[in-house]
C-alpha cells in the first residue's frame, strides 16, 4: 500500500485535556498547529443520561475502562499486573469526556516534595510558574467555586458559585465545622449558571456519562471550538504508530494509520505528545530505532517508569433518613485538606485530601456502590432499601510517590486493530501508601459518624480508579533522572515535547487535570518565546 | 435452558411482598438479549448456561457457582442485576418506596439542597510555603487581607 506523506509545522498527538489546551494556545499565538486524534468527535446525543437504560450504558459502552468498553478507538491496556485498572477515554476531548470535573490545584509544596519532605522528586518549576496558566485555564473551562479558600494560594473569582452541597454534603460540612477540620466548597469545571451555549448544572448525577446540558466542561466544547476558529487543524480517526527520527536522533514526524487502514507519514518540525500517562509512553516506547534503542528519547530509561495513580480508599456512611444520594454532580461537593501537608508525627510521608461524592443510581447501588456489600438472595431487597438514597461516600485521594517498578511497558503479544503493541500497567501499593490509606480511612470514618451516619463501610482502595495517570515521562533538571526538561522538551530530542500528566514529577493528592492543562499552556508559550515555532 | 437460568436468577433476586422476583419480570430473557450486544458476553453466558445445566440437580446453584467460579458468578450477577434494575416495573417499585423518580436523570435533573453552610476556618491560612521568596510574599499578602479579590493581572505578577 502507498504511504501518504504530508508536512506540518507543529504536530500534536492526542486531543484531550492537554492537547487541546496546547493547540489552542499555539493557535492563538499565530502558530500553525495540527493535532492527530485516534478517536472521533462525540455527538451531542452521546450523553446517555436521558435514556431509560442509562445505567446499563454506564457499566458497558460508557465504562471508563477501555478493556470493558472496547470502542474502536480504544487500544488494549494489559492490567493483570496492576491492582488499579485503567480509566481513560479516546476521542476528541480525551478523558474529559467522562471525567467528573473536580479541579483542585496542586499546592506550592507539591512541586518541592524532595526538598521539603525528603521523598519523591522535585519539579524543576514551582507553583508560581503555573499560577497565571491555572487562571487562563479556569476561565476557558469555566470554573465554579467560592473565592477565598484559606487552604490554597489566592486565585481570581470563580466563574460561577459552587455546586450545591446537597443534604449529605450539608451534614458533613456541619460535622467538619464541629471537628474544626479544613474544608471548602470544591472548585469544579461545572457551571452553576448559564454561560453562552452551556446551561447550568441541573444536578442530574452521573457526570461521567457525558453532560447533556454542557454544564460540565469537556475540552471538545471549551478549547477545541476556539482552537479550530483560530485556524488549528484537527484530524480524527488518526492512530499514531510511532514517532519517527533521523540519523541524528531528531524527531521528524509520526507514522499513523487512518480508520480505513491507509498508512500516513506526517513530517513535522516539532512533535508534541499528549496521549496521557499510558498512551504517551506506549507510543514513545514503540518508537525505538537504531538511534533510540530503548524508545525515542529514552537514554535515561525513565520512560514509562514512576507511574503514579493516586490510591483512593473510599468510606461510605449509611444514614437513617433519605439524603437523596442519587442527586447532584457525582464526584464532589466539598474539599477537605486537613491532612494534606506533610506531618512528621504521622507514620507516612506527605498527605491526602478527602471529597464527598454522590450520584449513585439504583443499579450501581445494588452492585455495591463504592464500598457497600449488598448481598444477593433473600436479604437483597431489604438491604437495598436500607442503602438506596441513604448513603454518602467520602473518597480519600492519597498522594502517590514515584517508584521505578510502577510503570507502563509495551507488550507485543497483544496488539490493537492496527497491529500496534499494547500497553501494560505494572502497579502495586507502596508501604507509605498503605499507611496513608489506614489513616485516611479512619479520618473519613470519624467524619461520617460525626455527620450522623449510623454505620460505615470502607474499601482500602478503589480498583477502578485508574484515572489519574502521572509520572511516566517525568520532568526534571537531570537528564539521567527525568525524560523532559522544565519546558516539557525531551532531554535527548529537543524537538519532541511531552505535555500531559506523564511529565508530573510528583502526584500531589488532588486531581491532576487543571495542573496538566496549565503545564501544557506554559509549554506552548515557552515554545513561542524561544522562537522554536 | 431458560428454566434453569430463571431458577438461578430467582436465587439471586427472589422478590418479596414489595419487590418482584427475577422471573416475574423475565430477567433471564433480558439477560440473553443484553448478552447479544457483545461477543465476549455471549461466550460467558454460554459458559454460565453450561454450568447451570451441569448442576441442574444442585439445590443452591448460585452459591455453588460463586464458590467454584467467582469470575463467572460476578459476570452473571452483574448481568442479572442490570436486567432487574433497568426494568420499568422495578423502577416503579423504587419510586414508590423512596423519593427517587422513575425517569432518567435528564432532561429534568434533580433539585439539590444549595450551599448554605459557612466554613469555620475562613481566616486561617493553611497552605505551606515551598521555601521560595514568592511563597513568602504571597503568604504575607493573603494573611494581611484574606478576603481580598485578586485579579488575573495581579496573579500574573507572581511569575518568577
Amino acid at each position: 500500500m502507498t504511504v501518504l506523506h504530508d508536512e506540518v509545522n507543529v504536530l500534536v498527538v492526542g486531543a484531550g485535556a492537554a492537547g487541546a489546551a496546547f493547540t489552542w494556545r499555539l493557535a492563538s499565538l499565530g502558530v500553525e498547529v495540527t493535532c492527530l486524534e485516534q478517536g472521533e468527535w462525540q455527538r451531542p446525543e452521546s450523553s446517555l443520561t436521558a435514556l431509560k437504560n442509562w445505567e446499563s450504558k454506564r457499566i458497558s459502552e460508557r465504562s471508563p475502562n477501555p478493556n470493558i468498553r472496547r470502542n474502536p478507538a480504544d487500544y488494549p491496556i494489559l492490567d493483570d499486573t496492576s491492582i488499579i485498572k485503567p480509566a481513560i477515554y479516546n476521542g476528541v476531548g480525551g478523558s474529559t469526556i467522562l471525567w467528573s470535573a473536580h479541579t483542585p490545584r496542586f499546592r506550592p509544596s507539591d512541586f518541592r516534595v524532595k526538598s521539603l519532605d525528603g521523598v519523591g522528586a522535585d519539579w524543576p518549576i514551582t507553583y508560581w510558574d503555573l499560577a497565571e496558566y491555572y487562571e487562563i485555564n479556569d476561565e476557558i473551562m469555566g470554573t465554579s467555586g467560592l473565592h477565598g479558600d484559606p487552604g490554597n494560594p489566592p486565585r481570581a473569582p470563580r466563574t460561577t458559585p459552587p455546586v450545591p452541597l446537597g443534604i449529605a454534603g450539608s451534614r458533613i460540612a456541619k460535622a467538619l465545622n464541629e471537628l474544626k477540620w479544613h474544608w471548602w466548597p470544591s472548585d469544579g469545571n461545572i457551571l452553576t449558571q448559564d454561560r453562552g451555549s452551556r446551561r447550568a448544572c441541573n444536578g442530574c448525577g452521573p457526570c461521567e456519562m457525558g453532560c447533556a446540558t454542557g454544564a460540565r466542561a469537556s475540552v471538545d466544547i471549551t478549547y477545541w471550538p476556539e482552537a479550530l476558529a483560530l485556524g488549528a487543524e484537527l484530524r480524527t480517526g488518526a492512530t499514531v504508530r510511532r514517532v519517527l527520527s533521523d540519523a541524528a536522533g531528531k524527531a521528524t514526524g509520526v507514522e499513523w494509520v487512518d480508520i480505513t487502514g491507509q498508512e500516513h507519514i506526517t513530517h513535522a518540525n516539532i512533535v508534541v505528545m499528549a496521549g496521557n500517562g499510558i498512551g504517551t509512553p506506549r507510543i514513545l516506547l514503540n518508537s525505538a530505532s537504531k538511534e533510540h534503542p530503548r524508545g525515542i528519547g529514552n537514554s535515561s530509561d525513565q520512560l514509562g517508569r514512576n507511574l503514579m495513580l493516586h490510591p483512593i480508599p473510599v468510606v461510605t456512611g449509611v444514614f437513617d433518613e433519605d439524603v437523596e444520594s442519587w442527586s447532584g454532580n457525582d464526584a464532589f461537593a466539598l474539599l477537605i485538606q486537613e491532612f494534606y501537608e506533610n506531618d512528621d508525627t504521622r507514620d507516612f510521608k506527605r498527605g491526602y485530601e478527602m471529597q464527598v461524592t454522590r450520584g449513585q443510581g439504583p443499579l450501581v447501588t445494588a452492585l455495591g456502590g463504592f464500598s457497600l456489600d449488598v448481598p444477593w438472595g433473600t436479604d437483597h431487597h431489604d438491604v437495598f432499601e436500607q442503602y438506596f438514597g441513604r448513603v454518602a461516600t467520602v473518597a480519600v485521594t492519597c498522594e502517590d510517590l514515584p517508584h521505578p517498578n510502577n510503570k507502563v511497558t509495551i507488550d507485543s503479544t497483544v496488539t490493537d486493530r492496527f497491529g500496534i503493541p499494547a500497553a501494560r500497567m505494572w502497579y502495586e501499593l507502596e508501604e507509605n501508601s498503605k499507611r496513608m490509606i489506614t489513616h485516611g480511612v479512619k479520618s473519613a470514618t470519624d467524619l461520617l459518624l460525626k455527620a450522623g451516619a449510623r454505620e460505615t463501610y470502607a474499601k482500602p482502595f478503589a480498583p477502578a480508579a485508574g484515572f489519574h495517570l502521572m509520572g511516566t515521562a517525568r520532568m526534571g533538571n537531570d537528564p539521567r533522572e527525568s525524560f523532559v526538561d522544565q519546558a516539557c522538551r525531551s532531554h535527548d530530542v529537543p524537538n519532541l515535547l511531552v505535555i500531559d500528566g506523564s511529565v508530573f514529577a510528583s502526584a500531589a493528592a488532588v486531581n491532576p487535570t487543571p495542573t496538566l492543562q496549565a503545564v501544557a499552556l506554559r509549554a506552548a508559550d515557552l515554545l513561542r518565546e524561544d522562537a522554536l515555532v | 435452558m431458560s428454566a434453569i437460568l430463571e431458577r438461578f436468577t430467582n436465587e439471586l433476586l427472589p422478590g418479596n411482598g414489595h419487590w418482584p422476583s427475577a422471573s416475574e419480570i423475565q430477567v433471564s430473557s433480558t439477560m440473553q438479549k443484553f448478552a447479544e450486544r457483545d461477543s465476549q458476553q455471549q461466550v460467558m453466558l454460554a459458559q454460565l448456561l453450561d454450568f447451570l445445566e451441569m448442576h441442574n440437580e444442585t439445590a443452591a446453584v448460585a452459591a455453588a457457582l460463586e464458590m467454584k467460579d467467582p469470575d463467572l458468578f460476578s459476570f452473571a450477577k452483574v448481568l442479572a442485576f442490570e436486567a432487574y434494575y433497568t426494568s420499568p416495573k422495578v423502577r416503579d417499585v423504587i419510586a414508590q418506596r423512596s423519593r427517587y423518580a422513575n425517569r432518567p436523570p435528564q432532561p429534568a435533573g434533580f433539585q439539590v439542597v444549595p450551599h448554605a453552610v459557612t466554613p469555620w476556618n475562613q481566616d486561617a491560612i493553611l497552605w505551606r510555603s515551598d521555601g521560595t521568596e514568592r511563597s513568602e510574599i504571597v503568604l504575607k499578602m493573603q494573611q494581611k487581607d484574606p478576603n481580598k479579590t485578586w485579579t488575573v493581572e495581579e496573579i500574573r505578577q507572581w511569575q518568577p
